[in-house]
């Protein structure tokens, strides 16, 4: 490790965890992602503002990740620690969550954001292990996956926490722990390009990786580690439904009930869904500056 | 006690065969009681072999109506050559069911697609059921007690058991009702005890049909699966009129004979013989010389090798009558010997 790199760590919180596998009958249940023809060859979205979202002291990493795919949507959307931290408190899950239960909740009761909440779509397994399928899963939209998480902690260490740290060569881990967002794929070479880096000495650039963000950062990481510490993966459709308090539009108290808030896909102007996604193929094309979440 | 030890043999599924699998969707109008039992069941080897998966799928084609039994024999041949005699993962022997199954020499025996069931919804669950035997994976050291304290035989029950998640055993879900309701299909009473009013699911295990109240399957159950249709036959169509190619040496030039395969066993043309497919391998051997044939037959064509087992080897093709588009050989009239295996 450099000196630089020792001299950041001073000022990285130990990271938390807090994802509890999500059981064998709850895979069972879930219908499963199908590759759709036409994901692009590389894929990545970096939003402008990413955080902790309390995971430096909580083990809220199944909360903060919901946050992470939020800040995906275009326009980003950032939803604040305190609200990541009162959401996981309220549903009891500040300290672990099923990645299962949160995606289930956020369907209903999802993050609040000023006048509007933001709550999730359907969700769908995603076969990890077939990348035609995981990549379509990506291109649709951040996935949510569930991993043990000690090799990659070491390497997000090893490069100071900074976005455009690399894992490769794990070995087999599954001791499921933590869970985090896949936001993109492409070769390391290309993946490294759109986060600013460099691909250290000793990686082969041209192997398939992905982006993973995880602790205020987005890592990249080689398939076969990815393969070796994953052990679930999420696809919400859509990522984020956005629904808005329209009280101009409340009817008087003294006609009865009033209506359930409208989602914006049902609202009056037409609702063109926005893509969480971004396919960049030159680093202008890119949301957000590399590294740029590191407040 | 007579009954011998019993194995297992199931490896638990990898997560990501969860992932990617399709969920059973419950479908209204499940009955509320349901139960099959095939009249003739069997250990099909897995008192011997760690081999409870494809057991597991002879007991499926036996719920079959009407019934297909599958010999002990034929189920052992086919896990043998798929290598899972002594433990398999549920998902790839269904995999390998549904192009490659049971054969008793006239017939295949197919798996349907598979679909993941959520054996914690017991609305799912009982669709599933209703629809076909659910292959399940399961931690068995509870069921194997509660079988050998019923003497192995079907009525036994398995209650109060705690979690356990050691998968190392596949079995199947063949009914499910009320306690009571299952235990009258069986013919036998509900033990002391036991609240007949809860409800169960049927099971069958290690040649027997037992009885297991819900909270106790959900204890050891780690994954359940559902074939759609749970058995295709396929008639092996070998029977017409075909054109042997046959090369001593596999020279590559062959020479030809007719061939007519009879339904009784029996063939006919140039030369007479007898036919039979086991495990999967077409054998024939001639009435007039010592070669005996061995391969495969897809449809219209096949191809395998032929020996003498007195030094001449060889290799052959077959093609249906009236087939077109077949690859043309090089006929040859010199061939060492005939189609028979005899020195011309």
């Amino acid at each position: 490790m450099t000196a630089v790199n020792l001299m950041s760590l001073k000022n990285i919180q130990s990271p938390k965890r807090g994802g509890i596998p999500s059981p064998r009958h709850e895979l069972a249940a879930a219908t499963p992602h199908v590759a759709h023809t036409g994901a692009p060859p590389n894929f990545i979205v970096v939003p402008q503002n990413i955080s902790l979202w309390g995971n430096d002291v909580h083990g809220d990493c199944v909360t903060a990740e919901e946050a992470f795919a939020k800040a995906c949507n275009n326009p980003e959307i950032f939803i604040t620690d305190n609200e990541v931290i009162a959401w996981a408190t309220r549903h009891g899950v500040l300290e672990g969550a099923y990645l299962t239960s949160v995606m289930q909740w956020m369907q209903k009761d999802g993050f609040s954001n000023g006048s509007s909440t933001c709550n999730n779509g359907p969700f769908f397994s995603v076969d990890w292990t077939d990348s035609a399928v995981l990549t379509s899963a990506i291109s649709k939209g951040p996935v949510k996956i569930g991993v043990a998480a000690d090799q990659l902690e070491a390497a997000w260490r090893n490069y100071g926490g900074k976005s455009g740290w690399f894992c490769v060569g794990f070995k087999q881990d599954n001791n499921e722990d933590h869970c985090i967002s896949l936001c993109g794929y492409g070769t390391l070479d290309w993946l490294a390009e759109q986060l600013q880096v460099q691909v250290p000495a000793g990686i082969d650039g041209t192997t398939a990786g992905y982006a993973l963000f995880t602790w205020n950062s987005i890592g990249i990481i080689d398939e076969q580690s990815l393969l070796a510490v994953i052990h679930e993966a999420w696809l919400r459709q859509p990522t984020t439904i956005r629904t808005t308090d329209t009280p101009g539009a409340l009817p008087s108290p003294k006609r009865g009930a009033f209506p359930t808030p409208k989602t914006e896909r049902e609202s009056a102007k037409p609702y063109i869904p926005t893509p969480t996604t971004l396919v960049p193929t030159t680093n202008a094309a890119k949301r957000g500056p590399p590294g740029g979440g590191n407040q | 006690m007579t009954v011998q030890s019993l194995k297992r043999g199931a490896i638990p599924s990898p997560r990501h065969a969860l992932a990617a699998a399709a969920p059973h969707v419950a479908r209204i109008g499940a009955p509320p009681n349901f139960i099959v039992i095939p009249p003739k069941i069997s250990m099909w080897g897995n008192d011997v072999h760690g081999d409870c998966v494809t057991a597991e799928e002879a007991f499926a084609k036996a719920c079959n109506n009407p019934e297909i039994f599958i010999p002990d024999s034929e189920v052992i041949a086919w896990a043998t050559r798929h290598g899972v005699l002594e433990g398999a993962n549920l998902t790839e022997v269904m995999q390998w069911m549904q192009n490659d199954g049971f054969s008793d020499g006239t017939h295949m025996y197919n798996d349907g697609p598979f679909f993941s069931v959520d054996w914690t919804n017991p609305t799912t669950l009982k669709s599933a059921i209703s629809n076909g035997p659910v292959k399940i994976g399961i931690a068995a050291d509870q069921i194997d007690t509660a079988w050998h304290k019923y003497g192995g035989k079907s009525g036994w029950f398995g209650v109060g058991f705690k979690p356990d998640n050691n998968e190392d055993h596949c079995v199947t879900l063949c009914g499910y009702g009320t306690i009571t309701w299952l235990a009258q299909q069986l013919n036998v009473p509900v033990p002391a005890g036991i609240v007949g009013t809860m409800p169960g699911y049927a099971l069958f295990t290690w040649n027997s049909i037992g009885i297991l109240d819900e909270p106790s399957m959900n204890a050891i159950t780690h994954e359940a699966w559902l074939r759609q249709p749970t058995t295709v036959t396929k008639p092996l169509n070998v029977s017409g009129n075909w054109v042997l190619h046959y090369s001593w040496g596999c020279t590559g030039s062959y020479g030809q004979a007719m061939i007519t395969f009879n339904n009784d066993g029996t063939f006919t043309g140039t030369l007479t013989g007898k036919w039979v497919h086991q495990d999967g391998t077409f054998l024939w051997s001639y009435d007039s010389g010592p070669a005996k044939y061995g391969g495969t037959v897809n449809g219209n064509a096949g191809s395998g090798a032929m020996s003498t087992f007195a030094g001449s080897n060889g290799c052959w093709y077959l093609v249906k009558q009236g087939t077109v588009g077949t690859p043309a050989a090089a006929v040859s009239h010199d061939q060492t010997h005939d189609a028979a295996g005899n020195k011309v």
